[in-house]
């Protein structure tokens, strides 16, 4: 199995920036970019290559699903496992957000000290 | 580990700088409700309120302010409610309780210094506290090394994730890397009569919650028993401890942890009544489902099933007590509980209102709370009967009629949806040589191990039902015929490496599986056929196999 290293990560809300990249960084351990928005991960993402994306739902200038939709129809990150975060985690919300290609749905508020593990399970789920 | 204690300040240290911001984001979020309030039309003050309320319930209660979480959570519903509903928009009423709800926020910034927080340092607690558990993780902790080994590997074989250890020592260690979802204890280490019960209860004494333990021993003494109850044993087993009594327990308490969401359909003709009942509801983290024409009803059941019924008496068409009759004579809906919710206080009426199959009467306007705890304890009443009358009693798994039943509701959902769906049909092979060369007790424990495995590793909302016998069936929503092959697959090699055990000796079991899908397939009885084709063909073809129904049912003919 392939270790989890390099998440994309956008996010336009600040406070939550700065709570998830400890929770990413600090306990998980990961290698994070962030992103204030889908446009910046757009600009981001082909020199930085990630393993898994992790996008806000709603952003200003273009939202979570919007820049997955554009990633989606480039050729290297055709397969890229996406999560999405939401406050709208009513089940067809989450239903909506899967057919639109994101493997998960992480709802907000989350907790910073499990995020990490929560993250990497997914992962693990994408990898046998 | 050694980094938590970094971790934790970062995170006060955070939370500190936070906190010093909440009063201005509760500031810009009062005013902007002044603004709209003398501009009520105006979308771009509108939509700038809701996204400052969006944006704090998703950032306070990440940081651990719960109140504030919470009450800009309602107001972002409440503008949400405001803005799809097509009529009126701003009734007196929505102003009102918009106002209400901003004052509340306004005063819950006073106690902003107490947050309720899950980033207070108890990081070990996060697994239980959270429910987010990913693994079922299980700690044995026996000086026994026999008995630590079968049982190792016995209840390994019902999907849990076991870690043995014969030294208290150990345990010690995993427990600081790791907190499992049960401890299983042995009494008796060495000399020392009691001392897994000492171990346990020392242990506990530090922790703000005990761990879930359950007790295996060699004693029968009341005393000793006495003992382990006041070391919040949950469960006291002498040895020889029978494996399926053991998992039963540990299926029980692991179970808590993810039972369903309840599902509430409120039938009410007020689009912004029944929306703040789906609110209080859904915010005590039920699912529910509208109906706002009453005539309606009998199609969101049918795509919905509900724990219970939530309806208004009075309705334009079609009154609660006459819907409540129809409901009640359709064989499907007989057990579904019917609370009624309406401004009426006359006694009698309430009586009418029972007599015609309602189970209870809740006088409007009703506190958020009460609403929430009566619908959950006559939910949870509801679906301890449900359960008895509805699953299978060696599996836990649906019944051959409720999972038929499951299937056409699933079936509607997803034509009304637009979405694939698959249905699985399998069989354990040679399941008859079980039974006759270990005993039916080691057949019954291979039923339940493939019981376990298939919830364990499918999504909640996937049905697994016993058909009878040795055969199952799996409902996949949202999930085409290539990927239901992929995962009947994995768990078909999953399920044959599985050790299993009779007297102590090992051995394996497998199963054939048939799947048909919808849109190929359109109506539940032809995919139960086609299925049950596929699974012919897979017995035939060698068994230990996933065969799929093609489009054109044609093609089996000629094998």
């Amino acid at each position: 199995m392939q270790a989890l290293e390099r998440i994309l990560y956008a996010e336009d809300e600040a406070d939550i920036q700065q709570i998830a990249s400890l929770a990413l960084e600090v306990v998980g351990g990961f290698t994070l970019k962030t992103c204030n928005s889908g446009v910046e991960a757009l600009a981001e993402i082909e020199s930085f290559e990630p393993q898994l994306l992790l996008f806000d739902v709603m952003m200003p200038d273009l939202d979570g699903p919007g820049a997955l939709a554009i990633i989606r129809d480039l050729d290297a990150f055709k397969a890229t496992p996406a999560i999405f975060m939401t406050a709208k985690v009513q089940p067809e919300e989450v239903q909506r957000y899967l057919a639109m290609g994101a493997i998960d749905v992480i709802a907000k508020p989350f907790d910073p000290m499990t995020l990490a593990s929560q993250i990497q399970t997914i992962w693990e789920g994408t990898q046998s | 580990m050694s980094e938590k204690p970094d971790i934790q300040a970062a995170l006060a240290a955070l939370k500190e700088g936070f906190a010093k911001k909440i009063p201005a984001k509760i500031e810009e979020i009062d005013l902007g409700w002044e603004r709209l309030q003398s501009a009520p039309e105006d979308k771009e003050i509108f939509d700038n309120l809701h996204r400052q309320a969006h944006t704090l319930a998703g950032t306070a209660a990440t940081y651990g302010f719960e109140e504030i979480g919470q009450l800009s959570k309602e107001i972002e519903s409440m503008l949400q409610s405001v803005f799809t509903a097509d009529h009126d928009v701003w009734t007196e009423k929505s102003v009102h309780d918009l106002q209400r709800l901003i004052d509340n926020l306004k005063e819950g910034e006073k106690r902003i210094e107490k947050p309720v927080s899950h980033a207070e340092p108890e990081p070990e607690e996060m697994p239980s506290e959270s429910g987010e558990i990913t693994h079922r993780l299980i700690y044995l902790v026996d000086d026994d090394v026999d008995f630590l080994n079968t049982m190792e590997m016995q209840i390994q074989s019902f999907g849990y994730d076991v870690h043995a250890f014969s030294e208290l020592a150990q345990f010690d260690r995993a427990l600081e890397q790791e907190i499992p979802e049960v401890v299983i204890m042995d009494v008796m280490f060495g000399d020392s009569p009691r001392a897994g019960i000492e171990h346990v209860t020392h242990i506990n004494a530090g922790r703000k919650y005990p761990l879930k333990t359950v007790f295996v021993t060699g004693s029968q003494d009341v005393l000793t028993r006495l003992d382990a109850v006041r070391a919040n044993g949950l469960a006291y087993f002498p040895k020889p401890v029978l494996v399926e009594h053991l998992i039963d327990e540990l299926d029980r308490i692991t179970h808590k942890c993810r039972e369903e969401a309840f599902r509430i359909v409120i039938v009410d003709d007020s689009v912004e009544q029944s929306a703040f009942a789906a609110l209080s509801l859904q915010q005590a983290g039920m699912e529910t489902r509208e109906a706002n024409d009453p005539l309606q009803l009998l199609n969101v059941l049918a795509e919905f099933p509900p724990d219970l019924i939530l309806m208004d008496i009075y309705m334009p068409g079609c009154n609660g007590l006459e819907l409540s009759r129809v409901v009640r004579q359709m064989e499907a809906y007989v057990s579904i509980p019917i609370v009624f919710l309406s401004a009426e206080n006359d006694l009698k009426k309430q009586q009418g209102a029972m007599n015609l199959g309602g189970d209870d009467f809740l006088t409007k306007p009703v506190e958020p709370w009460y609403l929430v705890s009566a619908v959950t304890s006559r939910v949870q009443r509801g679906r301890m009967i449900r359960r008895l009358a509805e699953t299978d009693g060696l599996t836990g798994l649906l019944t051959h009629t409720k999972s038929k039943e499951r299937l056409e509701a699933e079936l509607a959902r997803a034509k009304r949806e637009n979405r694939a769906l698959s249905f699985a049909m399998l069989d354990i092979d040679h399941f008859k040589h079980v039974n006759d060369s270990y005993g039916h007790p080691a057949g019954d424990r291979v039923l339940k191990s493939l019981a376990n495995m298939f919830k364990q590793h499918l999504r909640p909302y996937d049905t697994i039902g016993r058909y009878g016998g040795e055969e199952f069936v799996v409902i996949l929503p949202n999930t085409d015929v290539r990927m239901a092959k992929v995962i009947m697959d994995k768990l078909r090699v999953m399920f044959s490496e599985i050790s299993h055990f009779s007297d102590g000796v090992p051995f394996c079991c497998k199963f054939s599986c048939g799947v048909a899908a919808y849109p190929d397939f359109d109506t539940g009885a032809v995919l139960n056929d086609e299925a049950d084709k596929a699974l012919y063909v897979a017995k035939k073809g060698g068994r230990n196999l996933v065969v799929t129904a093609p489009h054109d049912s044609q093609d089996f003919e000629g094998r």
